[in-house]
């Protein structure tokens, strides 16, 4: 159930907003969703997903300073700010989000996409590096070497970072590339391998189980997740990807 | 320095956890029960959320390389002060107590244990990383070389302040420890209308109990089957999740997310347990039964409130000379 209308002084009633809904997560946090929802449930539509980035964006800047915000998180057509319960002013925090909301969804989103980078990772296919490559070549009806095709083929976009430090969530894989998951998970994922599940495609930043189909491993020098560095994670939202396969 | 001489299975350093790292899809980690942390520290004057070792299961058995100030919380826990010369002093948990240079702490879990927090006045002085001294297990950063303790382990602790030291010496203090009850509060959650009626009923009317496959992750539930053709078959769009954030996957059987749980998830949440009440998946006993209470979130807020001012008072009772 989406809570927006209060049921007492201390849950105040939520803005209303437009191609938005405000709902209540717990006792300390808040999601902005976009609505409608798309038909398609792989991926908020582009347009959405920029909004949110800018909202993103536009609240941390304004909120960053504020003791009682515990976080601002991203998803998929969704954000979510979490808080302190008892030191926020709830009421003012719901109004800024819904001012900031109004500035992005009306106007342009060109500024957001000034800092975007482009990453071009080598990818080694296949072998030790992608154990299930010819199961799901199989799968598809694909030979191993049409499969990589189509998975270099697109230009990749990273929608948010979730599930794992350093893991981003992309969009832009190939329909005909959609593979189920294994049903039994691996325990251990090498690091850097990248997988398909359901209608995603990505990188594991670090070991873990996991239940994707594994077809390669990233073998660039730079890793995904690296604590010691400036930016720890190597990705951000609104960058873009492309896949290099690795000859030796 | 503490000598870690047995480590027990998965000691963490933990304090109260990383903030603002989730949109790196980095988790908040910090102690299970930060409740009992608070009152770990609060007994020795440190400060609420100082770092600790977080016990799961024991045994553990630790060398203080100098005197020291402790305290243990944390229900059902054995703990016992060895000498070295063959004498041994049973303490109880929630009590600070002194210990000299080369005397050795040792923590016996029971059944019923839960998850204890042994505190250091001037506490565990591991390197801060990104704002916390809590140990990131699935990157393997924070707390000691990001890591469970293992025997061998050298643990820096910091020094008390000569005001804090005045206050311990001047009187004894320990504190009620709270046992976890058999009801814990939920609010209904966003995805609670993809949940048919006998879904939701079931979700509040039934007993549930921790799996022996829980963890800090979550805590994994085992009872009626929350699985509806409809929840099962709905793929949502992925969505930021938090501690408390109740999950039903596709086996239909709840996982309360706690401090390692994953940033993101996209199973429908059918709750969310309110902040006042999930400590309590850190001291549940194994098997035990308990149930969900529906409530608003006035009533968590009103819980929440009551909590801070128990701390407050407390912290007054004790005479803590630093915050």
């Amino acid at each position: 159930m989406r809570l927006t209308h209060p049921d007492n002084a201390s849950t105040p009633s939520l803005p209303e907003l437009e191609g938005a809904q405000l709902y209540y997560f717990g006792d300390c946090a808040i999601v902005l969703e976009v609505v409608p929802e798309p038909e398609s449930t792989i991926a908020a539509p582009q347009q959405a997903q920029l909004h949110i980035w800018q909202l993103q964006k536009n609240l941390s800047a304004q909120l960053q300073q504020s003791a009682e915000i515990k976080d601002i998180v991203i998803g998929n057509g969704n954000l979510t700010v979490i808080f302190d319960a008892l030191l926020a002013d709830v009421k003012a925090l719901t109004q800024i989000i819904a001012d900031i909301w109004q500035a992005v969804a009306t106007g342009n989103c060109h500024e957001c996409r000034a800092a975007v980078q482009t990453h071009e990772l080598s990818i080694r296919y296949g072998g030790e590096f992608g154990p299930d490559l010819p199961t799901v070549a199989e799968y598809h009806k694909l030979t191993t070497g049409q499969l990589i095709e189509l998975h270099c083929e697109p230009r990749y976009t990273v929608s948010f970072m979730g599930f794992l430090p350093g893991f981003a969530y992309l969009t832009g894989l190939s329909e005909q590339l959609f593979t189920p998951r294994h049903t039994k998970p691996r325990l251990n994922i090498p690091a850097h391998s990248v997988g398909i599940g359901g209608s995603q495609t990505g990188i594991y930043p670090l070991a873990s189980p996991g239940g994707w189909q594994l077809i390669g491993r990233y073998v660039g020098t730079a890793p995904l997740f690296d604590i010691n560095r400036q930016q720890a994670c190597l990705f951000a939202p609104g960058d873009h990807i492309r896949f290099i396969p690795y000859h030796a | 320095m503490l000598n870690i001489i047995k480590a027990g299975i998965q000691t963490t350093v933990q304090d109260g956890g990383r903030f603002y790292v989730r949109h790196l899809g980095i988790n908040q980690n910090g102690a299970l029960d930060t409740n009992a942390l608070t009152m770990a520290n609060l007994l020795l004057g440190n400060e609420a959320n100082a770092a600790s070792l977080e016990i799961i299961c024991g045994p553990v058995e630790i060398q203080f390389t100098h005197t020291a100030w402790f305290a243990v919380t944390g229900q059902y826990f054995e703990l016992t002060i060895n000498d070295g010369h063959g004498n041994k002093l049973r303490i109880d948990p929630g009590w600070r107590y002194k210990i000299q240079a080369q005397q050795r702490l040792l923590i016996h879990s029971t059944s019923h244990s839960g998850t204890a927090y042994l505190a250091i006045a001037g506490g565990i002085e591991v390197p801060p990383v990104l704002g916390s001294r809590s140990t990131n297990l699935a990157a393997g950063f924070g707390g000691h070389q990001g890591r469970a303790l293992q025997s061998g382990d050298q643990i820096p602790c910091g020094e008390p302040g000569a005001g804090q030291q005045q206050q311990l010496q001047q009187t004894t203090a320990g504190v009620y420890q709270s046992a976890s009850g058999h009801h814990i509060r939920a609010i209904p959650g966003p995805d609670y209308a993809l949940f048919d009626t006998t879904q939701c009923e079931l979700f509040w009317n039934s007993d549930w109990q921790a799996g022996s496959d829980s963890n800090r992750m979550g805590c994994r539930l085992h009872g009626p089957s929350l699985n509806t053709e409809q929840s099962q078959h709905h793929s949502l769009l992925s969505h930021a999740v938090i501690p408390g954030t109740v999950q039903v996957p596709p086996n239909g059987q709840p996982i309360v997310l706690l401090a390692d749980a994953q940033t993101t998830g996209g199973y429908p949440r059918i709750a969310t347990v309110i902040s006042a009440d999930l400590w309590q998946f850190a001291q549940l006993p194994a098997g035990a039964p308990f149930r969900f209470t529906r409530c608003d979130r006035g009533t968590a807020i009103d819980a929440l409130k009551a909590q801070r001012a128990s701390t407050n008072r407390f912290k007054i009772a004790i005479g803590s000379s630093r915050r």
